[in-house]
C-alpha cells in the first residue's frame, strides 16, 4: 500500500515537471515570435520592391544624355550668360573676328 | 596699357563675381539680351553692353545720390567743351558744332562703368577685373587712359629728363589721392548746398572747372604753408599770389592746331594736331577769385585754332577772341626744388618763364591779352618782398610799385 502510494507521488511529479516544462517551452516561444510589423517578410519585400530612392534603370540612364544636352543648350534661369562667360575656351571660340581700324590721328591728342 | 583680347574683355570672373552684390542681380536685368539661351545671337539680341550709358536706369537704382550729380559731372555732360565753344562761336552756328562735337569730342564722354567696371571705351573698352565693381578706378587703366598724354605722362614721369610728380615717386600717390569721388561725381551748382560761409556769399556758382573752391587744394595737405607756419620765406613773400604751381612744376605739355575732318576713304572722323611740346609759362591770372586770388598762375596752350573745323564750315569761331588760347593750368609733375625755386632772381626779371606777347602768335594776341605779361617782376622787388621793408627808390627816384601798392610790374622790351 505504501509503495503504491510512493509510486503516484512519483508520477505526480514528473507530471507536474512536464506541464512546468510544456509551460515553458510555450512562453519562450510566444517570445520569439513576437515581431515588429516593419521586421515582418512582407514590409521588406515592399521596401525593395518601392522605388523611394529612385534608382535610375538602365532606361533612365539611356535616356540622360539627351537631358544634360538639353540643358546646356537651353537652360532656365540667368545662368546662360555666366556659362558662356566665364568660359575663356568658349569665348575664344566663339569670338567674331576682330576688324582692326586703322586710326588716322596724327599728332596727340 | 596693352590693348587687351577680345575675350578678355568679356571675361567674367565666375568665381568672385557671383558672391558680390552686384553679382545678385540678373545680368538681363542691365544688360537686357536673352540669358535662356547659349545661342550667341539670341543671346546677344537688343544687347545693352554698357548699361550705365542709361545711368538711371541702371546705377541709379541703388546710387540715385550719385547719379542725380550727373548733370553736373563733367565726366558725364562734358560741360568744359560746350563752354568754350559756345563761347568761341555765334548761335547761328551752334547746330553746326554740334554735328561736329557728336563726331569729334563726344567720346570723352565717360560714363558710370567706364571707371568702375571697365576700361573706357575711348581706349577699347573691356572688363578690367572679370566684371568686378571697383569703387576705386585704376589709375592707368581708367583716369591716365584718357588724361595719359598730358596729365599722366607728367604725373607719372614719362617725359625724358622729367621727373614724376613727387606726389607719385615719392609719396606713392594715385589721382584718387587728391581727386575724391565728390569730385568726380559733380558738385552742386549752387554752393550754399555744402558751404555756408562767406565763400558762399561773395561768388557766383561754379561755372568753370578753376572756378569755385579749388577741390583739390594743396594745402588741404600742406597746412602750414596755408597758415604760414612753415618758415619758408617765399611762402611768406608769395603765397596770395602765385599759384603753387607757378614754383613748384617743371615743364609741360602744350599743344598747337588741332584740326578735324571725315577721312574720304575709311568715313571716319579724325583729327591732326600741328605739334605738342614741352615749355613752362607764368602768366596772368584768368580767373581770378575768391578762391584762386593768385595774380601769376601756370598756363599752356590749347590746340584751338580759327580754322580748327573748317571742315564744317567757313569762321564757324567768330567769337575767337572771347578767350584766350593760353589758359590757366595745374600741371600734375610737381616737385619740391624746381629752377624757379633756386633762386629770387630765377623768377624776377627772367623773361623766359613770362607769357609776353613776343611769345604768342599774331593772330592770337588780343584773344590773350588778359594772360600776357607786359611788366615783369622788378629784381629788386624781391628785396620788398622778403623783408617788408620800405622799398629802395627807382632810377628815376620814385618809390617802387610795391611800396605804393600798385602793381609791381615792369614794361617789357616788347
Amino acid at each position: 500500500m505504501k509503495q503504491a502510494k510512493n509510486q503516484f507521488g512519483n508520477l505526480l511529479l514528473i507530471v507536474v515537471l512536464l506541464l512546468t516544462l510544456l509551460a515553458l517551452a510555450s512562453f519562450l516561444a510566444a517570445c520569439g515570435s513576437e515581431e515588429s510589423p516593419g521586421d515582418s517578410g512582407e514590409a521588406i519585400a515592399e521596401a525593395v520592391l518601392e522605388p523611394t530612392a529612385a534608382p535610375a534603370t538602365p532606361t533612365d540612364e539611356s535616356t540622360s544624355t539627351t537631358e544634360t544636352v538639353a540643358e546646356v543648350v537651353d537652360p532656365a534661369g540667368p545662368d546662360a550668360c555666366m556659362d558662356c562667360h566665364s568660359d575663356k575656351d568658349m569665348l575664344i571660340d566663339t569670338a567674331d573676328p576682330v576688324e582692326e581700324v586703322v586710326s588716322e590721328n596724327e599728332g596727340e591728342g | 596699357m596693352a590693348p587687351l583680347e577680345p575675350w578678355e574683355k568679356v571675361l567674367v570672373d565666375s568665381e568672385l563675381y557671383p558672391d558680390t552684390v552686384h553679382g545678385q542681380i540678373p545680368c538681363v536685368d542691365c544688360h537686357d539680351g536673352d540669358s535662356t539661351t547659349s545661342d550667341k545671337k539670341v543671346a546677344h539680341e537688343d544687347l545693352i553692353a554698357n548699361p550705365s550709358n542709361d545711368a538711371e536706369r541702371t546705377c541709379g537704382e541703388c546710387h540715385p545720390d550719385v547719379v542725380a550729380m550727373n548733370e553736373y559731372n563733367l565726366h558725364t555732360n562734358l560741360a568744359g567743351y560746350h563752354k568754350v565753344l559756345d563761347a568761341r562761336s555765334v548761335p547761328e552756328d551752334h547746330e553746326t558744332l554740334q554735328t561736329m562735337f557728336g563726331n569729334h569730342c563726344n567720346d570723352c564722354h565717360s560714363s558710370c562703368g567706364e571707371c568702375h567696371v571697365s576700361q573706357p571705351n575711348l581706349v577699347g573698352g573691356g572688363l578690367i577685373d572679370g566684371h568686378l565693381f571697383n569703387e576705386t578706378p585704376s589709375m592707368t587703366r581708367n583716369c591716365t587712359a584718357c588724361h595719359g598724354s598730358r596729365v599722366g605722362n607728367e604725373f607719372l614721369g614719362k617725359h625724358e629728363d622729367l621727373m614724376a610728380d613727387v606726389h607719385f615717386r615719392q609719396g606713392r600717390m594715385n589721382c584718387i589721392d587728391c581727386h575724391t569721388g565728390h569730385e568726380m561725381h559733380g558738385q552742386p551748382s549752387q554752393c550754399e548746398a555744402c558751404h555756408n560761409g562767406p565763400e558762399a556769399s561773395s561768388v557766383p556758382p561754379a561755372d568753370h572747372r578753376y572756378s569755385g573752391v579749388q577741390t583739390p587744394r594743396c594745402e588741404t595737405c600742406h597746412v602750414n604753408v596755408a597758415l604760414g607756419k612753415d618758415g619758408i620765406e617765399m611762402h611768406e613773400a608769395h603765397s596770395g599770389d602765385l599759384s603753387c604751381q607757378v614754383c613748384h612744376s617743371i615743364e609741360y605739355t602744350s599743344c598747337d592746331g588741332c584740326h578735324v575732318a571725315i577721312s574720304d576713304s575709311t568715313g571716319n572722323p579724325f583729327y591732326a594736331t600741328d605739334g605738342s611740346y614741352l615749355n613752362f609759362v607764368i602768366g596772368k591770372n584768368p580767373l581770378k577769385s575768391y578762391d584762386r586770388p593768385y595774380d601769376y598762375v601756370t598756363l599752356r596752350h590749347v590746340p584751338v585754332a580759327h580754322d580748327s573745323f573748317a571742315y564744317y564750315g567757313d569762321d564757324l569761331l567768330k567769337n575767337f577772341d572771347a578767350l584766350p588760347t593760353w589758359v590757366y593750368t595745374t600741371p600734375h609733375n610737381i616737385q619740391r626744388v624746381t629752377p624757379q625755386t633756386e633762386s629770387c632772381e630765377a623768377c624776377h626779371e627772367n623773361a623766359d618763364l613770362f607769357l609776353t606777347a613776343d611769345k604768342v602768335a599774331p593772330e592770337e594776341l588780343a584773344a590773350n591779352l588778359p594772360v600776357i605779361v607786359e611788366r615783369l617782376p622788378l629784381a629788386e622787388e624781391l628785396i620788398t618782398d622778403l623783408t617788408s621793408e620800405v622799398p629802395p627808390a627807382t632810377d628815376d627816384g620814385a618809390l617802387s610799385d610795391s611800396a605804393t601798392g600798385e602793381g609791381s610790374e615792369v614794361q617789357t622790351d616788347n
